[in-house]
């Protein structure tokens, strides 16, 4: 048995999944209290499953990119969960789960797929089709939303979380013929169940000793290393990509 | 025997230990993240919570392994709430709370300055504490005068107004050019220093048991940096001392030696006075700066009441003293639910557990 977690941005998703059924999965819009509800959450999914916590044999959760706090409260937990018994953990980008729950309807689009950021801005990657598969074919980048919808050039799918201002965005570039079709909101959302199958189908093709809890890390994008722009702002989280 | 894991991440230090009775050490391991911040003169939240995440597993792991004991073996899993630094705290909380859940051992969310005072039971564990007794909690985050009456029980008597004192430390060691952590290298530095050579001010004579430090902080800064022009000055804000330019007639050694004396009059002179208020049956010192040896030999000096303070490295943020005070909780019955937020502000008082679910 496989649990997943996807603490990653303002959206809370866990998911029990046992390698051929997704026995129970939770999504819904946790705002800022993940750390709250979290683990009584897990608690109450293993309840309703009627799934016992020694059952689990391995984890998978979100590493961002997204929110560097919710990040961190999804791997803590993870790494936590994986400690006593020593379980595998892998960790998978918001936006690989994401691209792992859209179908491909027309088989010349692509698929670009969202993570809202701090200050109104998107993080995005990009993917195409290959071998039943979305394969990503660049790595994720922060941007403004018009910035995201100037630099589509091919035909694409947009998916993931998107807000007012990237809703605007998205229809100001459908009136000027670019080429992009939002994915149906249930496709948007970033449920675990995708995420839980991602992992086991890494955990399938590799060895476990791969997946040591402790060298999974969360993803802090742009700012790889935090840097003090000044003395003024220590204190105030240098994070590029927080949302919170 | 009790079995506890403690495991603290309030601030830069990430830490896990297991502790036997509340008295015993079994093992205590402790990852510091000094290195990291030395280049901002201070600790950065954000570079501290990226650290605590890359070090909690391998810490725990280590505490449990110098332990000797399985998981299984634990009676209970503690962790330290609040207060500190939310980011910080959140890594060990949730750490915490992931481990309880797959063990299904009891959690217990305790309080980092209860913590610093219990890790005084780890130090002399076979010798009765008679009640009150006077405790001054010195550290880079706080500074506070607090009259225990008994387990668990916490009376403020004051504390800092402004800055904490090791937080006075690291910012005259910055203004210094001394590394950062301020507290070792300022002690360092004095010891080759005249501690009269310079008259810096000492506590207002009041009657409170309340400390001021910037005064003391400002008037080195007047006494040993180049005097900015009154241009400069109208712009001057908070934290001025990071830029101040260090005069060069002025001798470090000096200067380091004479702060150290103020800073360690003002601490010894109100805990005694209020020490002698109270009836206090003794002192104990606890906190990262009471590992400073003159404010130990000083408060020695001018009391004649026992004065306790913790090993070298039980001073600065550890798991034992989490573990130490989660043992005197758990024997009161304390169980922390798995959905306790951290508390990054919590007076200690002797309701701050009861009060704590209300806060959030």
């Amino acid at each position: 048995m496989l649990l997943a977690i996807d603490t990653a941005t303002r959206l809370l998703s866990i998911a029990l999944y046992d390698g051929c059924q997704l026995l129970a999965e939770m999504t819904w819009q946790a705002g800022t209290t993940h750390s709250v509800q979290l683990a009584p959450a897990i608690q109450a999914l293993l309840t309703r499953a009627q799934t016992p916590i020694h059952d689990i044999a391995a984890l998978g959760v979100a590493i961002g990119p997204g929110s560097y706090t919710g990040v961190r409260i999804g791997v803590s937990m993870a790494k936590g969960l994986a400690a006593a018994h020593r379980l595998p953990l892998v960790g998978v980008t918001t936006l690989d789960a994401l691209a792992a729950a859209q179908p491909s309807l027309q088989s010349r689009y692509g698929l670009i797929t969202t993570v809202l950021a701090g200050r109104g801005r998107v993080i995005a990657a990009t993917y195409r089709w290959s071998k039943r598969a979305w394969v990503n074919r660049a790595e994720p980048r922060i941007m403004e939303w018009e910035e995201l919808f100037n630099s589509i050039d091919a035909p694409a799918y947009l998916s993931g979380e998107i807000n007012d201002e990237g809703y605007r965005q998205f229809e100001a570039a459908q009136a000027r013929d670019v080429p992009i079709e939002l994915m149906p909101a249930a496709f948007r959302l970033r449920r675990a169940g995708f995420l839980a199958q991602v992992a086991w189908e890494r955990l399938q093709n590799t060895a476990p000793e791969h997946f040591k809890a402790d060298a999974v890390m969360p993803i802090y994008l742009k700012s790889g290393q935090a840097t003090a722009t000044n003395n003024e702002t220590a204190g105030d989280s240098p994070a590029e990509a927080s949302s919170d | 025997m009790t079995y506890i894991l403690g495991i603290e991440s309030s601030c830069d230090e990430t830490a896990a230990a297991v502790v036997i009775d509340g008295k015993t050490i079994a093992s205590n391991v402790v990852a510091t993240q000094i290195d990291l911040h030395a280049k901002y003169g201070g600790v950065f939240p954000e570079v501290a919570s990226r650290a605590h995440v890359e070090a909690i597993g391998a810490v725990v792991e280590q505490a449990m392994e110098d332990a000797g004991i399985d998981y299984s073996q634990l009676d209970a899993i503690a962790v330290t709430r609040g207060p500190g630094l939310v980011g910080s705290l959140l890594v060990g909380v949730n750490y915490a709370k992931g481990l309880a859940l797959s063990t299904g051992k009891p959690l217990l969310g305790i309080h980092h300055i209860e913590g610093h005072i219990y890790s005084l039971w780890l130090t002399q564990p076979f010798r009765e504490v008679v009640f009150p007794v006077l405790v001054l909690i010195v550290s880079g985050g706080h500074t506070d005068l607090i009259l225990m009456r008994g387990h668990g029980q916490y009376e403020r008597l004051g504390g800092t107004l402004d800055d904490a004192a090791g937080e006075a430390f690291d910012k005259v060691g910055r203004l210094l050019g001394l590394p950062f952590p301020g507290g070792p290298h300022i002690q360092q530095a004095a010891q080759l220093g005249n501690p009269t050579a310079y008259k810096f001010p000492r506590a207002k004579q009041d009657e409170s048991y309340d400390f001021s430090f910037s005064g003391l902080k400002t008037a080195v800064m007047r006494e040993v940096t180049v005097q900015p022009s009154t241009q400069a000055r109208s712009k001057r804000r908070r934290g001025a001392e990071k830029k101040a330019r260090l005069r060069s007639d002025v001798s470090v050694h000096d200067v380091a030696a004479s702060f150290q004396a103020a800073l360690v009059d003002i601490l010894v002179e109100k805990t005694a006075r209020a020490a002698a208020e109270y009836g206090a049956t003794e002192i104990l010192i606890a906190g990262g700066v009471s590992a400073n040896s003159l404010l130990r030999q000083q408060m020695r000096a001018k009391t004649e009441l026992p004065v306790r303070y913790p090993p070298l490295n039980l001073c600065t943020d550890n798991g034992a003293m989490i573990a130490a005070a989660a043992h005197m909780r758990f024997e009161m019955g304390l169980r922390s639910n798995l959905n306790f937020e951290v508390l990054p502000m919590w007076p200690l008082t002797s309701d701050a557990y009861e009060l704590a679910d209300k806060m959030v």
